[in-house]
């Protein structure tokens, strides 16, 4: 089967996702700095969900712009990713209503667990499915960026446990480890 | 990499951001004159911040005719632009909130700035995925529209806190300055 379809229901999925999140952003109460305290760490929140939701949009991109064909595994791969990412945006509302505790900071890094392991699925479900001349094939077959991330993560939960603002910086390093394109991935494809 | 996807995703983000922009608009609370008109500084801003978020899109859409080539760095400076026009819905809710008062008035401003700062960083990172040849190069020429805009909004913040409606006044100019559509593309292709 052809990727059109697969990545025109993922792009729909994630605009979503990515779009209903402001709509858990409260408007100050006040006129005046003072009054826009309260909503800055919502509004960073926000800020990272956004990077993130961003960072696995990218991801799914790179990993099928390098593949040519997918099948039912693929689909069901695809799905399970979709599922997790569905729910950063309940979790900023979380953090909303809860402010950035030991709880939400933890449901946090759990579904940013659960988002790179299944795009780790996903990419082992693309590679089953292409031919050895599709791009995918030709790249770090390991995936050295996804398993850092996953490792990043099952440290940061349960240090979430104790001191969630040293989970929340884990949070952001990994959002700038990805910052840097890959180029390797780039030339291949073009 | 193709800019396909991309497109897919901008377009999805923008319709949900155009149409999530409506759920803040409040009926009149009776059926009187006096109650209508309550309603209507919201109602002008809803449709200040339609008209520029297609604003954006148009030109989006326009530019994204001539890029052939895409890089990380492209869907970065596109992704931040997305997070700044996401920004919209809630700008309207605060000056529903709020009334056209220098806050609202002046953090809409600051929403512009960032939007047009990545649309421009957007127009580079696709000139420089194309390198000399670049399609988008040869249409953009010197960017005037840009600077005035911006020069545009960053007047307005200052302003926003002596007069919003100066604020408002300029925001109107400028988005009317967009609604001619971007010819510099339109004559390229």
């Amino acid at each position: 089967m052809k990727t059109d379809r697969v990545n025109a229901f993922t792009d729909g999925v994630i605009a979503i996702i990515i779009t209903i999140m402001v709509l858990e952003l409260p408007v100050p109460k006040a006129p005046g700095m003072a009054a826009l305290k309260p909503e800055a760490t919502l509004f960073a929140a926000y800020a990272l969900a956004f990077i993130k939701v961003g960072i696995y949009w990218f991801q799914h991109h790179h990993l099928l712009q390098a593949s040519r064909r997918v099948d039912g595994r693929v689909l069901l791969a695809n799905l399970f990713f979709l599922f997790w990412l569905s729910l950063v945006p309940f979790v900023v509302r979380w953090v909303g209503e809860a402010g950035v505790t030991r709880d939400t900071v933890l449901a946090f890094g759990v579904i940013m667990l659960l988002c790179a392991v299944s795009v780790a699925l996903l990419r082992a479900a693309l590679l089953a499915a292409n031919e050895a001349d599709a791009p995918i094939r030709k790249l770090d077959a390991r995936g050295r960026k996804g398993q850092a991330t996953i490792l990043a993560y099952v440290v940061a939960i349960p240090v979430a446990l104790l001191w969630p603002m040293v989970a929340v910086a884990i949070y952001f390093a990994v959002a700038v480890m990805w910052l840097v394109p890959d180029k390797r991935f780039e030339q291949l494809t073009d | 990499m193709k800019p396909d996807r991309l497109n897919a995703l901008t377009d999805g983000v923008v319709a949900i951001v155009l149409t999530i922009m409506v759920l803040e608009l409040k009926f009149p609370e009776e059926a009187t004159l006096h109650a209508v008109m309550a309603v209507l500084p919201l109602l002008g801003a809803y449709l200040l911040a339609f008209i520029y978020v297609a604003i954006y899109w148009n030109n989006h859409h326009h530019m994204m005719q001539s890029a052939k080539k895409i890089t990380g760095a492209v869907l970065w400076a596109n992704h931040s632009l997305l997070f700044f026009l996401t920004l919209f819905p809630l700008m309207i809710r605060w000056i529903d909130e709020a009334g056209p008062t220098s806050w609202p008035v002046a953090s809409f401003g600051l929403v512009l700035v960032g939007a047009s700062i990545c649309y421009v960083l957007l127009e580079r990172a696709l000139i420089s995925a194309e390198g000399d040849g670049s399609g988008v190069k040869s249409a953009l020429g010197g960017g005037m529209k840009e600077r005035i805009s911006f020069a545009g909004y960053v007047l307005a913040l200052p302003v926003a806190f002596v007069s919003p409606l100066v604020s408002i006044g300029i925001y109107v100019a400028v988005a009317i300055l967009w609604l001619v559509p971007d010819r510099r593309f339109e004559r390229r292709l």
